[in-house]
């Protein structure tokens, strides 16, 4: 049996974040932060990817994609390369939520983690995770006030994360004190390779989705509320 | 054509008036690859078997024109396939070359007018790949207006097939609206016209019929367009002139075109309503005679605000440059 080959692509922040990697710890990753995201730039990055390692779209094995939330463009340019990949070359597609990558990414945290994107407005898309290494955040997804999102995590030590928390370090520190630990900048963006891993987890789990009907996780605000008051608080 | 298919938003948008672009961009990336899977299984043609793949790089909603390149550069780059972006004026233009009952015999060079929602363009085509534009509009599209005028009369969205709807039971010669020809020039204006039609219906009182009014605001539109289309076509000596767009598709303005020309002995062609309107089968139309001449490998990046003619112009592309072909890869 030869090795699965996967490609992992996330877009939802500023940066575009690639990563192609095989079972047999074979992997290649790349990173770009700050030029615009398009979807030129996106397949100029897959393709060098591809070049880079020597290898063609027809020995891949799988998708993986960064299904947001984060910017409504970028997210959708991740998301229609991975559907469009996937559906064309009959391939398993796994949709990762972003900030499930950004919380994964930091290692061995002894604390709460919660990721925080900078969703305009004042506010952020954010979520709780307990353990981050035990996947999805019991509280669900959730875009709100950082006010309101620090007023729902109580006074705790807790770990943050993300653009959304780099912007409002200054808040979240006052508010917290020495509770808050602020990850530094290269934590900020969710990695290739951690959501490679992430979406090989779920693969083997049998957790794919169809490429004809995945469609971002936009986080609309009314449906981001209804789903944090449905959740429980720690 | 093997198959064509179209998933129209316009009723989700309708209550809004216009395009929502946010919703529309969602909206389109829900629909295009199950639209792709249905219109493959109708051609009953494996992706995998395709020379290229066409997608329209612009003019249009930055959002949803990214949703379409994108997906057209993922199916593209798995299958090692030439991908090739389309002016979506210069798509429109060859509904002319798809079969119709009104199109046979179509050649070049034509003058055409490409008028829709978002465009009124008078284009001298010499050939395939050599566009001029001869005159735009000034202020709103032809579409534009009678959306507007729609609005007015409290008519729905999109506003055209419900005004002609309407006028059908008018005088077109009730009201006489204001005609902008422009000091005979090739550019257009109908932004005088909607707001004539503003001011009537705030002081004639109720003594008018709605019908009339459609009437004779369709009749002013098409005039123009007919009139100045068949002018720059003798100026040029062309022998023929066409129409397309979504304004193409109403049958006064066909009519008034198919007249003038008759007079003026030009020949006209007017390509099937569901081809005026926007659709893929041109897209896929254009790229095909693109590929026939070989020099059409776009830089396949979106430009919301591409003009006509600059997809078209290859002169200063490096061939080097022009593909994004991935033959390499597969
Ligand atoms: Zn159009």
């Amino acid at each position: 049996m030869t090795a699965l080959l996967l490609l992992a692509m996330d877009a939802s922040t500023a940066c575009l974040s690639l990563a192609l990697t095989r079972d047999d710890g074979f992997h290649i990753e790349m990173g770009h932060r700050g030029a615009k995201v398009r979807a030129e730039s996106v397949f100029a990055a897959v393709h060098r990817l591809f070049q880079d390692a020597g290898m063609r779209p027809a020995e891949l094995g799988a998708v993986v994609v960064g299904a947001g939330p984060g910017s409504f463009t970028g997210t959708r340019i991740a998301v229609a390369a991975a559907k469009g990949l996937a559906y064309a070359r009959s391939l398993p597609l796994v949709a990762v939520s972003t900030l499930d990558v950004l919380a994964a990414g930091l290692p061995a945290p002894g604390r709460r983690v919660c990721p925080l994107l900078d969703a305009r407005r004042e506010e952020v898309y954010g979520a709780v995770y307990p353990n981050p290494h035990d996947g999805c955040p019991p509280g669900g997804y959730v875009n709100m006030s950082l006010t309101g999102f620090l007023d729902l995590l109580g006074d705790g030590p807790a770990a943050f994360l993300g653009d959304g928390a780099l912007r409002n370090r200054r808040q979240i520190a006052e508010r917290l004190g020495e509770r808050a630990w602020i990850a530094a900048e290269e934590w900020a963006y969710p990695r290739g390779l951690v959501l490679a891993r992430l979406g090989r987890e779920r693969l083997e789990a049998g957790e794919t989705t169809d490429p004809l009907t995945l469609v971002p996780l936009y986080l609309r605000r009314s449906e981001a509320e209804q789903a944090w008051l449905r959740s429980p608080r720690d | 054509m093997l198959a064509d298919l179209l998933a129209s938003q316009a009723a989700m948008h309708g209550r809004f008036g216009g395009v929502v672009p946010e919703m529309a961009s969602r909206r389109h990336l829900e629909l295009v690859l199950p639209l792709i899977d249905e219109v493959l299984a109708r051609a009953g043609i494996p992706l995998s078997d395709m020379s290229a793949i066409a997608f329209t790089a612009g003019p249009g909603l930055v959002g949803s024109l990214l949703v379409g390149a994108t997906t057209a550069r993922a199916l593209a780059f798995a299958h090692g396939l030439p991908v090739l972006g389309v002016n979506h004026l210069e798509a429109h233009l060859y509904a002319h070359f798809l079969p119709g009952a009104q199109t046979r015999g179509f050649r070049l060079p034509a003058v055409c007018l490409i008028v829709s929602g978002g465009h009124t363009d008078l284009v001298l085509w010499e050939d395939h790949g050599r566009l001029k534009v001869m005159g735009r509009t000034r202020d709103d599209a032809a579409g534009e207006a009678f959306d507007k005028t729609a609005r007015l009369l409290g008519l729905g969205y999109p506003g055209g097939p419900e005004v002609e709807r309407l006028a059908r039971q008018g005088d077109p010669a009730a009201i006489p609206f204001p005609r902008a020809y422009l000091d005979d020039g090739d550019d257009f204006s109908f932004s005088g016209l909607k707001t004539a039609v503003a001011t009537f219906l705030r002081h004639s009182g109720p003594s008018f019929r709605l019908a009339d009014v459609a009437a004779s605001f369709q009749q002013a539109c098409v005039e123009v367009l007919a009139a100045k289309l068949v002018r720059a076509a003798c100026r040029e000596g062309v022998k023929g002139i066409g129409i397309c767009g979504g304004v193409a598709a109403n049958t006064v303005l066909r009519r008034e075109v198919a007249d003038r020309a008759r007079m003026a002995g030009l020949a006209a062609w007017f390509p099937e309503p569901a081809l005026c309107t926007d659709n893929a089968a041109v897209v896929a139309c254009a790229a095909w005679h693109a590929l026939d001449r070989s020099v059409a490998w776009y830089n396949p990046t979106v430009d919301p605000n591409l003009p006509l003619g600059r997809v078209g112009d290859h002169g200063d592309s490096d061939p080097g440059k022009r593909g994004d072909k991935h033959e390499n890869l597969s």
